[in-house]
């Protein structure tokens, strides 16, 4: 039986009615935060914010005013960009195999006199120990490597690839290396996951690649970066609610949330997204200030490899562009990210084209994984070995009456 | 051996499909390319730039570019996104030397490297006209054939004896057919 779209479609009218009655509201709330935003004094913000501690919402620490944009500079004369992305298939227990896939896909760009273009894919397949995360020298600590754990080593493979790629780049070439994303490991926060998982993929995984990169630059003119496209933070917006908020932290603990405060004036940024805002701030083009986010898995675990971020409209719509600190606090650095992603997304169409090839490499579509489930049964009956599936999904495959 | 132009990717008895290692560089229509052991002959009926993932559609992107070679340049991926093929129809094989008019007794293998033909092959082949009944009858755009001819004739010491010859053997293949006759042979003037 197919979803009943009939009843779907009610309930669908019900919520886009309510989205209209709030809008309105939303619109003034918007512009109202914006001018607040632009108004705002660096040096009361900071103050503000400095004596803000333990509140139940994550916000940013600007580097300058809330509501600056900064135009793009020219772009130099040759430069590179590079690019991964991946896509995975996760262990499935209604197969006969234990075993996962990683795609990465690569693409390298290089602009000006020369341009040329290079785009690959690098699938690996694990099986066997390869699925397990196990403490050095024992063999009772182990955690499988599936679901959302498999996505952070998918995310430190593609990040492994991008300092490959970037070796690939002739060093007097200014370069421009961009991953999908985010450069903070936001799953591994709390305590969800045993030390196990945070020293795999934090202590041995993205920290020691960011310190690699941060050495790789004090050489050549490179730049990192994380591109998230429509992103849902608020952490702007935030540090905005935060300004306006003249409630004490105990009071806002127990009556506010992440997404709402139900004191005036710090009710006025309630629900609101920071793209929604910068989308009023920032003419086509231009970036925001850089601001370095509070996150508790940056502060507690990333051993001073501090991310900051800043927001572009790209023309088509608001990035959100995560950058380490070595890139932040170098001037000439953060204009050459910001004018190679813009033109990255002008070649894309509001998309950074080299991360759009990337993808196009890696994605593992629908049809891709029947054949991968096939070519796997092909190679068990080649051996003399029984293929099996779950009765499960045998009966979600034939539905019979 | 001439330069390697590609590989074959699809092939039959009557002809083959060839992806061509550099975007738009094929060589010209009706141009005479060789490839496999035993080595098969074809002429160049169909030259195709298309996207390599089918499922990609093209769209104009260059409406701020000063130049179609600008189009190229800021988008340096798409010499690795396009790519050019060619049809070749087949019109002989040869074995040690032996050149054969006709279809070989088998397609050449998929991947074989395909290269433009020697002259001496070419020398060898224009020696009869035979290869023209295949072309003539193969369905394909008489533009192919006039083409074809004019290629030869250009590859020979002196093309012109052989392209009169060539209008007399189009005249004997094409009796009754005066008005698709009278066309081919004013492509070839």
């Amino acid at each position: 039986m197919s979803l009943d779209f009939n009843k779907t479609l009610v309930q669908m009218a019900d919520v886009v009615s309510r989205m209209k009655t709030s809008q309105n509201d939303r619109n003034l709330r918007l512009s109202l935060a914006a001018k607040i935003m632009k108004a705002t004094r660096e040096n009361d913000l900071k103050e503000k914010l400095s004596l803000a501690k333990d509140r139940p919402f994550l916000w940013a620490n600007p580097s300058s005013e809330l509501g600056n944009g900064h135009s793009p500079t020219e772009l130099p004369e040759e430069f590179a960009v590079v690019a991964v992305d991946g896509s995975h298939i996760d262990v499935d227990r209604h197969l006969p195999v234990p075993c996962s896939l990683i795609n990465i896909g690569t693409c390298i760009l290089q602009y000006g006199t020369q341009p040329n273009a290079h785009l690959g894919n690098y699938p690996k397949l694990y099986s066997d120990e390869g699925l397990y995360l196990t403490e050095h020298g024992t063999t009772t600590r182990e955690v499988a490597i599936e679901g959302p754990i498999l996505g952070f080593k998918r995310t430190i493979d593609e990040v492994r690839e991008l300092e490959k790629l970037i070796s690939e780049i002739p060093p007097t070439i200014p370069t421009l290396a961009l991953v999908d994303g985010s450069l903070v490991l936001w799953g591994l926060s709390g305590q969800g996951y045993p030390d196990l998982v945070r020293q795999e993929f934090l202590d041995k995984g993205i920290l020691p690649i960011l310190a690699n990169l941060k050495q790789v630059a004090q050489n050549r003119t490179i730049s990192v970066a994380a591109y998230v496209s429509l992103p849902r933070s608020t952490e702007v917006v935030n540090a905005l609610r935060l300004y306006l908020c003249d409630t004490n932290a105990v009071e806002c603990k127990r009556s506010c949330s992440n997404r709402m405060s139900p004191f005036k004036p710090c009710d006025l940024p309630n629900e609101l997204l920071d793209r929604e805002l910068f989308d009023i701030l920032l003419k086509p083009g231009q970036r925001s200030e850089l601001f370095f986010t509070n996150s508790s898995i940056v502060r507690e675990h990333y051993n001073g490899h501090q991310i900051y971020f800043f927001y572009l409209n790209n023309g088509q719509e608001i990035a959100r562009i995560e950058i380490p600190d070595w890139v932040a606090t170098n001037k000439t650095l953060v204009s050459l990210t910001h004018a190679l992603i813009l033109d990255q997304c002008y070649k894309g169409r509001g998309y950074p084209v080299s991360i759009s090839e990337a993808h196009q490499q890696a994605v593992i579509n629908g049809s891709d994984r029947q054949t991968f489930k096939d070519m796997l049964s092909s190679a068990l009956t080649r051996q003399g070995l029984p293929t099996y599936t779950s009765e499960k999904t045998r009966s979600k495959r034939l539905a019979w009456l | 051996m001439s330069e390697r132009i590609g590989e074959i990717i699809e092939a039959n008895t009557n002809g083959f499909t060839v992806h061509c290692y550099k975007l738009y560089e094929s060589p010209p229509l009706g141009s005479i390319i060789q490839s496999g052991i035993p080595t098969i002959f074809g002429v160049i009926s169909e030259i195709t730039t298309e996207p390599l993932d089918p499922s990609r559609p093209i769209i104009a992107i260059g409406q701020n570019e000063p130049t179609e070679d600008e189009i190229y340049r800021s988008n340096p991926q798409l010499n690795n996104l396009l790519c050019t093929r060619l049809t070749a129809l087949t019109i002989g094989y040869s074995n040690n030397e032996n050149f054969s008019h006709g279809l070989p007794p088998h397609p050449p293998r998929i991947h074989s490297f395909v290269y433009l033909s020697d002259n001496h092959y070419i020398e060898s082949l224009a020696k009869s006209f035979d290869f023209l009944h295949l072309l003539l009858s193969s369905g394909t755009n008489d533009e192919v054939v006039s083409a074809c001819l004019r290629q030869i004739s250009q590859k020979l010491p002196d093309g012109y004896p052989f392209l009169i010859e060539s209008g007399q053997a189009l005249a004997t293949e094409l009796i009754g057919q005066f008005p698709r006759l009278n066309a081919i042979l004013r492509r070839l003037s």
